[in-house]
């Protein structure tokens, strides 16, 4: 009879045991299928029409954090719109603003915006035109600003995926896109970061520019937290200078990163 | 002291200087549909409760100008109205 129980005993604990194994394996598979369901895409897909799931694994596949993503439209009151935004996003990092990533966005500051720029325009009497002022609007994106004749040979450049021969350059290469977006404090709804452009100064000749301290920006309109900080040095080549000849000279290179 | 018909007026300026930018290069709609948000601020006859939001917004839409690149006979302009409106917040 003693035998007989703990006989039973021990079946009663190997069958316990293994029942044990099961149901937390079948709880590792409920996480598993939480984590990777895509059941919410599926709801998208009814209420915002056909495509949207493809699309939406497509940008999870090009590196936009899914549960960001999922976090974004469960909070949102305006789903379309928020589709809409993230279809007309110029890169993954505007994407990233929208879903709110913000550790995804290298540069960026986690505290409370304040503008820090120069409150008025700058002028240099030896330059003795006003067309080679600094703009109070220009101004603002600067800390501090000083007028500077950069020599023949020197080179400056600019990330961008617009205009080549726009105004704002740095005099050193960015070593990364967090110095772009953080650090030139540049808006990644501005701008897709796709290309590098470089100008060198020609011989015997001058540029006139305002070189400084970049000031700080909102991330995105609307949003005081985060911020880009600024902090690195940028230039400001005065319109009237970015003549014909100036875009001449403007190379594309490949990017630093 | 605010003028803000004169700021209507620039305002509205910039708008219709943008529309002929968009007919040569497409791609300027992306400015133009920035710079429309604050439209109905913009034509306002009240700007001061806005004052610092329109700033702030003028100081973005003059960096993000840069991005692109517009008709040589329009540059100029375009340059000085955002400029001249960014001024017009800061004094009212």
């Amino acid at each position: 009879m003693i035998r007989f129980r703990q006989k039973m005993m021990v079946i009663l604990l190997i069958l316990t045991s293994q029942l044990a194994v099961n149901c937390s394996s079948d709880d590792d598979l409920i996480n598993d299928g939480i984590e990777n369901s895509t059941v919410w895409m599926d709801d998208l897909e009814s209420s915002l029409g056909k495509g949207t799931k493809a699309k939406l694994m497509e940008w999870i596949g090009a590196g936009l954090d899914k549960t960001k993503l999922k976090e974004a439209f469960s909070t949102t009151s305006d789903k379309a719109d928020l589709m809409e935004d993230l279809e007309n996003s110029v890169s993954i990092y505007h994407q990233r603003v929208y879903v709110k990533d913000w550790d995804n966005i290298p540069g960026i500051e986690k505290s409370d915006y304040a503008p820090n720029g120069l409150i008025a325009g700058e002028s240099n009497p030896e330059w003795s035109s006003p067309d080679l002022d600094l703009p109070a609007v220009e101004a603002a994106n600067f800390v501090d600003a000083t007028p500077v004749s950069l020599p023949e040979g020197s080179k400056i450049y600019r990330i961008t995926g617009g205009n080549p021969a726009g105004g704002y350059w740095t005099i050193e290469k960015p070593g990364s896109i967090g110095d772009v977006i953080g650090g030139t404090a540049v808006q990644p709804a501005w701008n897709n970061f796709s290309k590098f452009y470089e100008y060198q100064v020609p011989k015997a000749q001058t540029l006139n520019v305002w070189q400084g301290t970049t000031a700080r920006q909102p991330i995105a309109e609307g949003i005081v937290n985060p911020h880009l900080p600024g902090g690195e040095q940028q230039i400001f080549v005065p319109l009237v200078l970015r003549d014909d000849a100036f875009k001449k000279l403007v190379t594309e290179i490949p990017l630093p990163w | 002291m605010v003028n803000a018909e004169k700021i209507k007026k620039d305002y509205l300026q910039l708008l219709q200087l943008i529309e002929k930018e968009v007919l040569i290069d497409p791609s300027v709609r992306r400015y133009l549909n920035y710079l429309t948000k604050y439209k109905d601020k913009f034509i306002g006859q009240d700007h001061i409760p806005y004052q610092l939001e329109l700033k702030e917004f003028l100081r973005g839409a003059n960096r993000f100008s840069d991005e692109f690149t517009f008709s040589d006979q329009n540059t100029r302009l375009i340059q000085t109205l955002l400029n001249r409106l960014y001024e017009a917040m800061g004094n009212s």
